[in-house]
Protein backbone atom coordinates (compact mmCIF):
# COMPACT_ATOMS: atom_id res chain seq x y z
CA UNK A 1 0.00 0.00 0.00
CA UNK A 2 1.37 3.40 -0.93
CA UNK A 3 1.86 6.12 1.64
CA UNK A 4 -1.02 8.27 0.37
CA UNK A 5 -3.54 5.43 0.69
CA UNK A 6 -2.32 4.50 4.18
CA UNK A 7 -2.57 8.12 5.27
CA UNK A 8 -6.20 8.28 4.08
CA UNK A 9 -7.08 5.08 5.92
CA UNK A 10 -5.50 6.40 9.10
CA UNK A 11 -7.43 9.68 8.82
CA UNK A 12 -10.70 7.78 8.37
CA UNK A 13 -9.84 5.55 11.36
CA UNK A 14 -9.11 8.62 13.50
CA UNK A 15 -12.66 9.81 12.88
CA UNK A 16 -14.22 6.38 13.35
CA UNK A 17 -12.44 5.11 16.44
CA UNK A 18 -12.08 7.41 19.43
CA UNK A 19 -9.48 5.20 21.12
CA UNK A 20 -7.30 5.28 17.99
CA UNK A 21 -7.66 9.04 17.80
CA UNK A 22 -6.52 9.33 21.41
CA UNK A 23 -3.49 7.12 20.80
CA UNK A 24 -2.65 9.06 17.63
CA UNK A 25 -2.76 12.35 19.53
CA UNK A 26 -0.63 10.94 22.31
CA UNK A 27 1.96 9.91 19.73
CA UNK A 28 2.02 13.41 18.30
CA UNK A 29 2.27 14.87 21.79
CA UNK A 30 5.55 13.09 22.34
CA UNK A 31 7.13 15.22 19.63
CA UNK A 32 6.56 13.09 16.56
CA UNK A 33 5.42 14.58 13.25
CA UNK A 34 2.26 13.69 11.34
CA UNK A 35 4.31 11.90 8.72
CA UNK A 36 6.06 10.00 11.50
CA UNK A 37 2.68 8.98 12.91
CA UNK A 38 1.43 7.84 9.50
CA UNK A 39 4.51 5.66 9.27
CA UNK A 40 4.30 4.45 12.86
CA UNK A 41 0.71 3.17 12.95
CA UNK A 42 -0.17 0.05 11.00
CA UNK A 43 -3.38 -1.35 9.56
CA UNK A 44 -3.29 -3.98 12.32
CA UNK A 45 -3.35 -1.16 14.88
CA UNK A 46 -6.49 0.21 13.27
CA UNK A 47 -8.08 -3.24 13.27
CA UNK A 48 -7.35 -3.66 17.00
CA UNK A 49 -9.03 -0.35 17.75
CA UNK A 50 -12.35 -1.43 16.22
CA UNK A 51 -13.03 -3.63 19.27
CA UNK A 52 -11.44 -1.22 21.76
CA UNK A 53 -13.53 1.63 20.46
CA UNK A 54 -16.76 -0.39 20.67
CA UNK A 55 -16.06 -1.16 24.32
CA UNK A 56 -15.16 2.46 25.02
CA UNK A 57 -18.42 3.67 23.49
CA UNK A 58 -20.39 1.06 25.42
CA UNK A 59 -18.84 2.18 28.71
CA UNK A 60 -19.42 5.82 27.86
CA UNK A 61 -23.08 5.23 26.97
CA UNK A 62 -23.60 3.22 30.17
CA UNK A 63 -22.12 5.95 32.31
CA UNK A 64 -24.10 8.72 30.64
CA UNK A 65 -27.33 6.76 31.00
CA UNK A 66 -26.79 5.66 34.56
CA UNK A 67 -25.54 9.00 35.79
CA UNK A 68 -29.06 10.37 35.51
CA UNK A 69 -31.35 7.49 36.33
CA UNK A 70 -31.45 3.99 37.70
CA UNK A 71 -34.90 3.20 36.40
CA UNK A 72 -34.16 2.29 32.84
CA UNK A 73 -31.35 0.77 30.94
CA UNK A 74 -31.72 0.46 27.18
CA UNK A 75 -28.07 -0.50 26.97
CA UNK A 76 -28.00 -4.26 27.19
CA UNK A 77 -24.79 -5.90 28.22
CA UNK A 78 -23.51 -8.37 25.69
CA UNK A 79 -20.18 -9.40 27.18
CA UNK A 80 -21.55 -9.88 30.70
CA UNK A 81 -25.17 -10.83 30.14
CA UNK A 82 -26.69 -12.90 32.92
CA UNK A 83 -29.61 -14.17 30.85
CA UNK A 84 -28.16 -17.65 30.26
CA UNK A 85 -27.09 -18.00 33.89
CA UNK A 86 -30.57 -17.06 35.08
CA UNK A 87 -32.20 -19.46 32.61
CA UNK A 88 -29.91 -22.27 33.75
CA UNK A 89 -30.56 -21.65 37.46
CA UNK A 90 -34.30 -21.32 36.87
CA UNK A 91 -34.27 -24.60 34.95
CA UNK A 92 -32.34 -26.38 37.70
CA UNK A 93 -34.97 -25.34 40.24
CA UNK A 94 -37.89 -26.60 38.19
CA UNK B 1 -32.17 -20.80 65.29
CA UNK B 2 -34.36 -19.21 62.64
CA UNK B 3 -32.44 -17.46 59.90
CA UNK B 4 -34.39 -15.05 57.74
CA UNK B 5 -33.32 -13.33 54.55
CA UNK B 6 -34.32 -10.01 53.04
CA UNK B 7 -32.83 -9.04 49.72
CA UNK B 8 -33.35 -6.17 47.34
CA UNK B 9 -32.68 -6.43 43.62
CA UNK B 10 -32.61 -3.84 40.89
CA UNK B 11 -33.53 -6.11 37.97
CA UNK B 12 -31.02 -5.18 35.29
CA UNK B 13 -29.03 -7.49 33.05
CA UNK B 14 -26.02 -7.06 35.31
CA UNK B 15 -23.70 -9.60 37.03
CA UNK B 16 -24.47 -8.25 40.52
CA UNK B 17 -28.12 -9.27 40.05
CA UNK B 18 -27.12 -12.85 39.35
CA UNK B 19 -24.93 -12.85 42.44
CA UNK B 20 -27.92 -12.21 44.70
CA UNK B 21 -30.09 -14.98 43.28
CA UNK B 22 -27.24 -17.48 42.97
CA UNK B 23 -26.31 -16.97 46.64
CA UNK B 24 -29.98 -17.20 47.61
CA UNK B 25 -30.05 -20.54 45.83
CA UNK B 26 -26.70 -21.76 47.14
CA UNK B 27 -27.72 -21.05 50.75
CA UNK B 28 -31.41 -21.94 50.52
CA UNK B 29 -31.01 -24.56 53.23
CA UNK B 30 -29.41 -22.02 55.58
CA UNK B 31 -32.35 -19.62 55.36
CA UNK B 32 -34.98 -21.61 57.26
CA UNK B 33 -37.17 -18.65 58.26
CA UNK B 34 -38.98 -15.87 56.42
CA UNK B 35 -37.61 -14.96 52.99
CA UNK B 36 -38.59 -11.68 51.37
CA UNK B 37 -37.33 -10.03 48.18
CA UNK B 38 -38.12 -6.56 46.88
CA UNK B 39 -37.61 -6.19 43.14
CA UNK B 40 -37.37 -3.03 41.06
CA UNK B 41 -38.76 -3.83 37.62
CA UNK B 42 -36.82 -2.08 34.88
CA UNK B 43 -39.10 -1.83 31.86
CA UNK B 44 -36.61 -2.45 29.01
CA UNK B 45 -35.25 -5.47 30.85
CA UNK B 46 -38.50 -7.01 32.01
CA UNK B 47 -37.29 -10.47 30.97
CA UNK B 48 -34.64 -10.28 33.70
CA UNK B 49 -37.32 -9.37 36.23
CA UNK B 50 -39.48 -12.32 35.11
CA UNK B 51 -36.58 -14.75 35.47
CA UNK B 52 -35.48 -13.38 38.87
CA UNK B 53 -39.10 -13.48 40.06
CA UNK B 54 -39.41 -17.10 38.95
CA UNK B 55 -36.19 -18.20 40.67
CA UNK B 56 -36.94 -16.47 43.96
CA UNK B 57 -40.51 -17.75 44.03
CA UNK B 58 -39.24 -21.30 43.56
CA UNK B 59 -36.81 -20.72 46.42
CA UNK B 60 -39.71 -19.79 48.69
CA UNK B 61 -39.30 -16.00 48.73
CA UNK B 62 -42.22 -13.65 49.05
CA UNK B 63 -41.50 -11.35 46.14
CA UNK B 64 -42.69 -7.76 46.15
CA UNK B 65 -42.34 -5.45 43.18
CA UNK B 66 -41.42 -1.92 44.23
CA UNK B 67 -40.85 1.39 42.53
CA UNK B 68 -37.41 2.87 42.65
CA UNK B 69 -37.40 6.12 44.57
CA UNK B 70 -35.16 8.53 46.35
CA UNK B 71 -34.81 6.61 49.59
CA UNK B 72 -33.34 3.71 47.62
CA UNK B 73 -32.66 0.49 49.51
CA UNK B 74 -33.41 2.06 52.89
CA UNK B 75 -36.92 3.00 51.80
CA UNK B 76 -37.67 -0.48 50.48
CA UNK B 77 -36.31 -2.10 53.60
CA UNK B 78 -37.86 0.07 56.30
CA UNK B 79 -41.18 0.76 54.57
CA UNK B 80 -41.83 -2.57 52.84
CA UNK B 81 -39.82 -5.65 53.75
CA UNK B 82 -39.01 -5.06 57.43
CA UNK B 83 -42.66 -4.39 58.51
CA UNK B 84 -43.71 -7.52 56.61
CA UNK B 85 -40.99 -9.57 58.26
CA UNK B 86 -41.96 -8.36 61.74
CA UNK B 87 -45.59 -9.29 61.05
CA UNK B 88 -44.47 -12.86 60.46
CA UNK B 89 -41.80 -13.36 63.09
CA UNK B 90 -40.38 -11.92 66.27
CA UNK B 91 -37.25 -14.01 66.74
CA UNK B 92 -34.17 -15.23 64.97
CA UNK B 93 -31.54 -13.63 62.81
CA UNK B 94 -31.94 -11.58 59.66
CA UNK B 95 -29.45 -11.60 56.79
CA UNK B 96 -29.68 -8.59 54.50
CA UNK B 97 -28.16 -8.30 51.03
CA UNK B 98 -28.83 -6.43 47.80
CA UNK B 99 -27.62 -6.23 44.24
CA UNK B 100 -24.70 -3.90 44.33
CA UNK B 101 -23.03 -2.18 41.43
CA UNK B 102 -25.81 -2.02 38.87
CA UNK B 103 -24.88 1.61 38.33
CA UNK B 104 -21.53 0.57 36.97
CA UNK B 105 -20.60 -1.22 33.78
CA UNK B 106 -18.73 -4.41 34.76
CA UNK B 107 -15.72 -3.41 32.65
CA UNK B 108 -15.35 -0.02 34.31
CA UNK B 109 -12.99 0.48 37.23
CA UNK B 110 -15.90 1.17 39.59
CA UNK B 111 -17.72 -1.90 38.31
CA UNK B 112 -14.75 -4.18 38.94
CA UNK B 113 -14.20 -2.70 42.40
CA UNK B 114 -17.84 -3.13 43.38
CA UNK B 115 -17.87 -6.69 42.10
CA UNK B 116 -14.84 -7.63 44.16
CA UNK B 117 -16.26 -5.78 47.15
CA UNK B 118 -19.45 -7.84 46.88
CA UNK B 119 -17.50 -11.10 46.51
CA UNK B 120 -15.51 -10.33 49.66
CA UNK B 121 -18.67 -9.63 51.64
CA UNK B 122 -20.51 -12.73 50.46
CA UNK B 123 -17.43 -14.79 51.26
CA UNK B 124 -17.20 -13.55 54.84
CA UNK B 125 -20.93 -13.47 55.57
CA UNK B 126 -22.19 -16.65 53.86
CA UNK B 127 -19.36 -18.92 52.72
CA UNK B 128 -17.90 -18.70 56.23
CA UNK B 129 -21.18 -18.37 58.10
CA UNK B 130 -20.38 -21.33 60.37
CA UNK B 131 -17.68 -19.22 62.04
CA UNK B 132 -20.15 -16.69 63.45
CA UNK B 133 -21.00 -17.18 67.16
CA UNK B 134 -24.72 -16.58 66.64
CA UNK B 135 -25.58 -18.14 70.02
CA UNK B 136 -23.38 -15.65 71.86
CA UNK B 137 -25.77 -12.95 73.07
CA UNK B 138 -22.96 -10.46 73.55
CA UNK B 139 -23.14 -9.81 69.82
CA UNK B 140 -26.02 -8.05 68.11
CA UNK B 141 -24.69 -7.85 64.58
CA UNK B 142 -22.41 -10.06 62.48
CA UNK B 143 -20.62 -9.20 59.30
CA UNK B 144 -17.39 -8.30 57.63
CA UNK B 145 -15.29 -5.25 56.96
CA UNK B 146 -16.00 -3.07 59.94
CA UNK B 147 -14.27 0.17 59.11
CA UNK B 148 -13.27 3.33 60.86
CA UNK B 149 -12.59 6.24 58.63
CA UNK B 150 -13.07 9.84 59.58
CA UNK B 151 -14.01 11.06 56.13
CA UNK B 152 -15.58 8.28 54.15
CA UNK B 153 -17.61 6.54 56.82
CA UNK B 154 -19.55 9.52 58.15
CA UNK B 155 -22.68 9.20 55.98
CA UNK B 156 -22.93 5.48 56.74
CA UNK B 157 -22.85 5.56 60.52
CA UNK B 158 -25.05 8.32 61.94
CA UNK B 159 -23.58 7.47 65.31
CA UNK B 160 -21.19 4.65 66.02
CA UNK B 161 -18.25 4.87 63.67
CA UNK B 162 -18.51 1.46 62.16
CA UNK B 163 -20.39 -0.29 59.43
CA UNK B 164 -20.55 -3.58 57.61
CA UNK B 165 -19.51 -2.00 54.37
CA UNK B 166 -21.78 -2.90 51.52
CA UNK B 167 -24.93 -3.82 53.46
CA UNK B 168 -24.33 -7.51 53.79
CA UNK B 169 -24.83 -8.34 57.45
CA UNK B 170 -26.64 -10.43 60.05
CA UNK B 171 -28.72 -8.72 62.70
CA UNK B 172 -30.91 -10.00 65.53
CA UNK B 173 -34.67 -9.60 65.03
CA UNK B 174 -35.11 -8.67 68.69
CA UNK B 175 -33.07 -5.54 68.06
CA UNK B 176 -35.32 -4.49 65.18
CA UNK B 177 -38.59 -4.90 67.06
CA UNK B 178 -40.27 -1.98 68.79
CA UNK B 179 -37.67 0.43 67.54
CA UNK B 180 -38.40 3.64 65.65
CA UNK B 181 -36.45 4.10 62.44
CA UNK B 182 -36.37 7.23 60.33
CA UNK B 183 -35.03 6.18 56.92
CA UNK B 184 -35.67 9.62 55.45
CA UNK B 185 -32.77 10.81 57.60
CA UNK B 186 -30.26 9.60 55.03
CA UNK B 187 -30.07 7.68 51.77
CA UNK B 188 -27.40 5.64 53.54
CA UNK B 189 -29.69 4.78 56.43
CA UNK B 190 -29.61 1.07 55.63
CA UNK B 191 -25.83 1.09 55.54
CA UNK B 192 -25.99 2.66 58.99
CA UNK B 193 -28.43 0.11 60.43
CA UNK B 194 -25.89 -2.09 62.28
CA UNK B 195 -24.47 1.00 63.93
CA UNK B 196 -27.95 2.15 64.93
CA UNK B 197 -28.80 -0.99 66.88
CA UNK B 198 -25.48 -1.99 68.40
CA UNK B 199 -22.25 -0.53 69.63
CA UNK B 200 -19.05 -1.46 67.89
CA UNK B 201 -18.18 -3.80 70.77
CA UNK B 202 -21.42 -5.71 70.11
CA UNK B 203 -20.56 -6.23 66.45
CA UNK B 204 -18.83 -9.44 65.44
CA UNK B 205 -16.46 -8.97 62.54
CA UNK B 206 -15.20 -11.75 60.34
CA UNK B 207 -12.64 -10.89 57.72
CA UNK B 208 -10.56 -7.88 56.79
CA UNK B 209 -10.98 -4.57 58.57
CA UNK B 210 -10.72 -1.61 56.26
CA UNK B 211 -9.51 1.03 58.66
CA UNK B 212 -7.78 3.10 56.02
CA UNK B 213 -9.99 2.56 53.01
CA UNK B 214 -10.46 5.96 51.39
CA UNK B 215 -13.19 4.81 49.05
CA UNK B 216 -14.78 1.41 48.42
CA UNK B 217 -14.75 2.12 44.70
CA UNK B 218 -11.05 1.52 44.33
CA UNK B 219 -10.26 -1.87 42.87
CA UNK B 220 -6.66 -1.64 44.00
CA UNK B 221 -7.71 -1.32 47.67
CA UNK B 222 -9.84 -4.44 47.55
CA UNK B 223 -7.22 -6.47 45.71
CA UNK B 224 -4.54 -5.41 48.15
CA UNK B 225 -6.67 -6.20 51.21
CA UNK B 226 -7.97 -9.38 49.63
CA UNK B 227 -4.50 -10.72 49.03
CA UNK B 228 -3.38 -9.64 52.49
CA UNK B 229 -6.21 -11.62 54.09
CA UNK B 230 -6.04 -14.59 51.73
CA UNK B 231 -9.38 -13.87 50.13
CA UNK B 232 -9.95 -16.07 47.06
CA UNK B 233 -10.04 -13.30 44.47
CA UNK B 234 -11.39 -15.49 41.68
CA UNK B 235 -15.15 -15.30 41.69
CA UNK B 236 -16.82 -18.69 41.40
CA UNK B 237 -20.32 -17.30 41.07
CA UNK B 238 -20.08 -15.55 37.75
Amino acid sequence: MDFQSKMMLIEIARRQYITFENEFREYLATGNSFNGAYNHFTLDDIEAHKEKSDLYNQLLAWEIKHASTRDSSPIRLTTHSIVKNLEKLDGELS
Amino acid sequence: MLKHHICHIHCLDHPSVFKVVSYASKYRALFNGVKIATLVKVTPEADIYDRVYSILTKLGYEVITVQNYSLREAGHFFNVSLPLLLEKTSEGLLYYSHSKGTLYHPDSEDGKATSLWTDVLYHYTLDQVSKFPFEDKRYKTFGSCIIKSKNFLKPFTLGEEYSYLGTFFWIRIEDLKNKEFTPEASVFYLEALPGLVSKVTQAYNLGPIFYKLESPYKLESWQKKGIEYGFPIKNDVN
